[in-house]
């Protein structure tokens, strides 16, 4: 930009108003005015040059003609054509079933039970569908007097729960590894480089 | 300068630089030029656009312009609608201080002017010089867009 102020200071001492009153740039009548005398002699010969080919100051400025192997700026933005309803959990995606679904036998339903939640120990009162809400331990020993369904530890480096009996459980540690740290910043700092980055192309023509 | 009805635009003076024009550069320089109606001479073959007021040039500078395959009308156009801060919504682009010239988009505006770069149609300008364009011009005001298919004269 200093270079550009400069540039303009330049032009500004040096311009001069050629006053060739050219009716039409190329072919236009030169006429002559007194102001064409103030350039000074050393410059007549470049400014009768100009009055001849007046293109010549015009192309005389040009960068050069664009040569091959130009980039495009932007792409064309093609909006998603919308096909109907569909799930958006599978990448692919797959239509929504019509009607009601259909009901899971009984005989299917615990062993699905056990796929989604692990093996249970099922006490003595109900076999299979009993969901206790009091997390293991807090029960007063229930698991060791076998008082009901004892749902399996969820929490991640928790103690085992119910075979401890009556130890009130110590909270989860939470402390993210370092690689999670690590993915964490990597994952901030992509995000923030292509902010910066469509930021700056931001001015595509 | 050829006009469109047969006539031809009386041009007074150039500006005089002191070499050729870098991608980015610009010149606007309209001291002692007096008021008058306001054209731009747009040369796709130089990369170059002039400023003219009252017959004399008073600003110039080095554009981008259309692709192969998206090329920039040429002849006279005028200036047909402002917008200081236009989003294209068919580029998904910011197009600040765009001057439309065509029913079907093609503007003037601010880009990012840098060898090698092309448009799909519009003339990109240095962004401080499309803002002062955008200040000087305003709508009727008239844009004659020289390529190889018009004589250059």
């Amino acid at each position: 930009m200093c270079g550009l102020t400069l540039l303009e200071i330049r032009v500004r001492l040096r311009r001069k108003f050629l006053s060739i009153t050219i009716l039409a740039m190329g072919i236009g009548l030169p006429l002559a005015s007194p102001s064409a005398i103030e350039i000074g002699k050393d410059q007549l010969a470049s400014v009768l040059a100009a009055m001849r080919d007046p293109m010549a100051i015009l192309e005389g400025r040009s960068p050069g003609g664009r040569g091959g192997g130009a980039i495009q700026t932007k792409v064309a933005y093609a909006p998603v054509a919308v096909k109907g309803p569909s799930e958006r959990v599978l990448s692919a995606g797959r239509p929504q079933p019509v009607g009601a679904p259909a009901a899971i036998p009984d005989a299917q339903l615990g062993k699905l039970i056990d796929d989604l939640i692990g093996p249970t120990v099922p006490g003595p009162g109900n076999p299979t569908l009993v969901t206790d809400p009091v997390p293991p331990g807090l029960g007063g020993g229930s698991s060791s007097s076998g008082g009901g369904f004892v749902p399996p530890p969820v929490i991640f480096g928790g103690s085992s729960g119910g075979s401890s009996g009556g130890e009130i459980p110590t909270p989860p540690i939470s402390v993210p590894e370092p690689g999670s740290w690590m993915m964490l910043i990597a994952g901030v700092g992509f995000i923030g480089a292509s902010l910066r980055r469509r930021r700056q192309r931001a001015f595509a023509a | 300068m050829p006009r469109a009805d047969g006539g031809r635009e009386p041009v007074t003076s150039l500006l005089d630089l002191p070499g050729r024009l870098n991608f980015g550069d610009f010149v606007w320089n309209d001291a002692g030029v007096p008021a008058g109606p306001v054209w731009v001479r747009v040369d796709l073959v130089a990369q170059t656009l002039s400023v003219f007021r009252a017959g004399q040039e008073i600003a110039t500078t080095v554009i981008l312009y259309g692709a192969e395959n998206k090329p920039t009308p040429t002849g006279w156009l005028s200036v047909q609608e402002k917008a200081l801060d236009y989003y294209s919504r068919s580029y998904d682009a910011p197009m600040p201080f765009m001057l439309r010239l065509t029913d079907d988009g093609v503007a003037l505006h601010a880009s990012v002017v840098q060898p090698g770069r092309v448009t799909h149609g519009c003339i990109g300008l240095p962004y401080p010089f499309a803002r002062r364009l955008y200040d000087a011009m305003k709508p009727g005001d008239r844009v004659l867009v020289v390529g190889e298919t018009l004589t250059r004269s």
